[in-house]
């Protein structure tokens, strides 16, 4: 989003860091109510059309169906739905979006079919008692950054019939290495000279916050390393906090300035699984990837590799923020370039 | 990589800035998860709630109860709090706070910790209260090596993701160069006023105003912020040599800690940085006037020392189809989405916030107000002034209204006519002191323009060039949200067919 379509929020923002704190629920919740960001997500063709495909191709596994839409937003989902032949459809949304999806599933003729609850998943009462079908768009930054999996499992768990089918079902972080000199000083080393002053003391502060942006290929010095996948009928929300060990291979010889990190998204489910990346590699997402700067840079060589660990957790103070360790080691037999560490960044 | 800092993830997260002053600091109970503004308050609250008598229990210490025990004293309470003891049952003595352990902060961020003033029982008041580093180095001083490292280094962590949202807001803010170096070359081109002055510097962010005012060559800057962003100022103070003339204080423009900090000599300048969108969103302005009534010295610059608000008509219908997502929302995959239109980012209800092309203008700018920072109350930012502006030329249709402000920095005793002058080359026909606009002439800034929009049923065809567009324009506090505003628009014109007339209400909350 840009500047100039910011919601009219906040030039001055209470910056009490105890305050906010205590609204970041609410705030989360009321920031999905802005227009702007729905329009930029049904923009996002990629997405948008994932699921359409995933949908309107598998009117065998819909028809008759009752199916849950969970974080429905707009209902653009659920009406998917109900065009591939769902019995009924219901949609729960925390944000008061709801009321405009209403109005929207009513101009569309589909109000019969589609059940629109506001409220939390634990909260709400559905009209069912068991669904067939769980849809759900619930991927955020880094695939975890407010990520609504905790509320899809807690749907799962509660309401999916055995054998029920999710969409999407399959979820998976990969990692690369790029090279970014320019922009990482222009990030990073802008701190080092404020109008003639020394602001070094933000730079370290600057570089545990990963940044959300459009990777170019040509940056991308190494091949992609999946990292973790999560299998959406098992996986746990325990699972969410978790350690990977990952190896990245060097595909070229160059500089890394830093890690990126992207996913792709599953629909096994389908007839002909569909899939879609949110990566450097294919057309543009809202998601675009995530860019994790590195104290040093590694000077790598085509054929060694990068090693390390990912380590990801909901904060503690806020569990819709992300506390983020990467640790890397370069693999390498010249003495001289040498160099391991570790990254600790947080997603607020 | 594309340059966007500002993508989603701010607009999810928030416009956040931490360079405001904001006025929430609580302390949590001792025993509870109820907050309180005032210490004392929560005193009673322990007494008649948990039946713990924190004075006594002080009191009861003896007189070698220095501000480390009294740290101690209340890490020890909640550790005991977390460990479910009822607090009636609790009795503190000399041995049971001897271990230093208690030293090490139980929740990260008590506010308590740093309002030990209100718990000594006798207060001496010649003796400052402690500001974090003390405190630390008290600690340094008093706690066992291995244990330093830990307390210390965790907290300092915690405190660095506190602030942490901070570093990219901070980073646009200091970038908008048409703000920073309006104040910078203002500082810079008349060090004369600042040199051996005392200055406060309200809401100091990462502390940039304050460095340029010590550049210039300032005696002393207080430089107060309520934000934890006060701790990478002191440290960015540091790092460049200023500790000994800018003082970072972490706290309330308002607060009894702040008020001894700076002191009863009263300061010779006032500077901040405190406009909203709009000019006055968010209300941060009540802040500046209430530091400028309680230190500002009589006669006293402000810095700025003038706003403006100034509005012009806006006609660009394709424009603000865009904005409103007009035609994007009447077909998506197939569906009908026109619900969407209304209450959307640009609609009928709240003030966007855009860049609005220069060709949208449709005609002059208005000065509807004038802010003279040093004489207005906060009274008076509640208003209802007259407009009048003439078309450059025959609408199609009147879409909205667009508001904005510039900001001046005069000199003092200086009778400079603010409408004579140029605001986008100030200074260059002999103009005193400096100015910015946030208008959509010129660079843009992050205040961009507050953009009102007419009702589509509103938007009236056929206003004829050269005609006069009237009308008055209303601000008021929202009644719910002090630091939002409603602003009102009623406006009359020439039409081919007579003269018509509207109002409007928009907010930005």
């Amino acid at each position: 989003m840009t500047h100039n379509a910011a919601p009219a929020a906040s030039a001055h923002k209470d910056g009490d860091a105890l305050s906010a704190m205590a609204h970041s629920e609410a705030h989360y919740f009321n920031s999905y109510n802005h227009h702007g960001i729905h329009e930029e997500m049904l923009k996002d063709e990629v997405r948008t059309r994932s699921y359409r495909d995933a949908i309107y191709q598998n009117g065998h596994l819909f028809k008759d169906k009752v199916v849950l839409d969970v974080g429905c937003g707009t209902a653009i989902l659920s009406m998917f739905a109900v065009k591939a032949g769902a019995k009924h459809v219901i949609g729960v949304d925390m944000s008061t979006i709801i009321e405009k999806a209403k109005e929207i599933v009513e101009a569309n003729g589909m109000t019969s079919k589609i059940t629109l609850l506001q409220g939390k998943m634990e909260e709400v009462e559905l009209p069912y008692p068991k669904v067939d079908i769980i849809i759900s768009e619930w991927m955020g930054y880094f695939l975890l950054y407010e990520s609504m999996m905790d509320t899809v499992l807690y749907a799962r768990d509660k309401y999916l019939v055995k054998d029920g089918l999710i969409f999407p079902d399959k979820a998976t972080i990969f990692m690369a290495g790029i090279e970014d000199g320019e922009y990482k000083e222009e990030k990073i080393g802008f701190w080092d000279n404020v109008w003639g002053f020394d602001y070094t003391p933000l730079k370290r502060t600057a570089l545990t916050e990963p940044l959300v942006d459009t990777v170019d290929i040509k940056a991308v010095a190494t091949d992609p390393a999946a990292v973790i996948t999560f299998d959406l009928y098992t996986v746990t929300v325990a699972d969410l906090a978790f350690t990977k060990n990952y190896t990245i291979n060097v595909r070229r010889s160059d500089f890394i300035h830093a890690i990126i990190a992207w996913f792709d998204i599953e629909f096994s489910a389908c007839h002909k699984p569909i899939r879609f990346s949110t990566g450097p590699h294919t057309k543009y997402t809202h998601w675009k990837q995530t860019v994790f700067y590195l104290q040093d840079v590694l000077t790598v060589e085509e054929g060694e590799t990068i090693t390390g660990v990912l380590t990801n957790k909901p904060s503690e103070k806020n569990h819709r923020d992300l506390d983020i360790k990467i640790s890397y080691k370069l693999n390498t037999d010249d003495m001289h370039r040498q160099a391991a560490g570790e990254g600790v960044y947080k997603m607020c | 990589m594309s340059d966007s800092d500002s993508d989603v993830a701010s607009s999810v997260g928030d416009i956040i800035e931490e360079i405001s002053e904001p006025d929430t600091t609580t302390f949590k109970c001792l025993f509870c998860e109820k907050e309180w503004n005032r210490v004392p308050e929560m005193f009673s609250h322990c007494q008649s709630e948990h039946k713990f008598h924190v004075e006594g229990s002080i009191k009861n210490l003896g007189p070698t109860c220095d501000d480390l025990t009294i740290i101690k004293l209340i890490n020890f309470l909640r550790v005991e709090a977390q460990k479910g003891i009822d607090p009636a049952t609790i009795t503190v003595t000399s041995e049971t706070l001897a271990d230093d352990k208690y030293l090490q902060p139980t929740l990260p961020d008590d506010a308590l910790l740093f309002e030990m003033g209100d718990f000594m029982p006798d207060f001496n008041e010649g003796d400052k209260p402690r500001d974090y580093d003390e405190y630390e180095a008290a600690l340094q001083k008093k706690v066992p090596d291995d244990l330093e490292k830990i307390t210390l280094d965790d907290h300092r962590d915690t405190s660095y993701f506190e602030s942490y949202k901070g570093a990219g807001i901070h980073r646009e803010m200091i970038e908008d160069r048409v703000r920073t170096e309006g104040y910078k070359d203002f500082i810079e081109k008349h060090a004369e006023l600042f040199k051996g002055k005392t200055v406060l510097d309200v809401g100091c962010g990462t502390g940039i105003l304050s460095l340029f005012c010590a550049r210039a060559g300032a005696k002393k800057v207080f430089a107060v912020d309520n934000s934890d962003i006060a701790m990478r100022a002191k440290e960015i103070v540091t790092k460049n040599g200023y500790q000994d003339r800018v003082e970072v204080i972490q706290g309330k423009i308002e607060d009894f800690h702040t008020q001894r900090l700076i002191g009863a000599g009263k300061v010779d300048i006032i500077v901040s940085e405190w406009m909203g969108y709009g000019l006055l969103f968010e209300g941060m302005l009540d802040s500046v006037l209430r530091a400028r009534d309680l230190y500002l010295k009589e006669g006293g610059l402000m810095v700025p020392s003038h706003c403006t608000l100034r509005v012009a008509p806006v006609s660009d219908s394709d424009w603000i189809a865009e904005q409103t997502g007009e035609k994007f929302w009447k077909d998506v995959y197939g569906f009908d989405f026109s619900p969407m239109l209304s209450g959307g980012l640009l609609g009928d209800r709240d003030i966007g916030v855009y860049d609005v092309p220069k060709t949208a203008i449709c005609g002059s700018a208005s000065t509807f107000y004038t802010i003279d920072i040093a004489s207005i109350t906060v009274k008076e930012l509640d208003f209802t002034a007259p407009f009048s502006v003439t078309l450059d030329r025959d609408l199609d249709s009147l879409d909205a209204f667009a508001i904005w402000f510039d900001t001046f920095f005069l000199p003092p005793g200086s009778k400079q006519d603010l409408e004579a002058g140029d605001v986008l080359n100030w200074g260059k026909n002999g103009e005193e002191g400096g100015a910015f606009s946030t208008g959509p002439v010129g660079t843009p800034t992050h205040w961009h323009q507050a953009v009102l929009l007419l009702k589509k049923e509103d938007r009236v065809r056929g206003l004829k060039n050269g005609s006069t567009l009237k009308g008055s324009i209303t601000y008021k506090k929202e009644r719910r949200d002090v630091r939002g505003i409603v602003v009102d628009v009623t406006w009359e014109g020439e039409g081919k067919e007579g003269p018509v007339s509207g109002t409007l209400s928009r907010t930005m909350a």
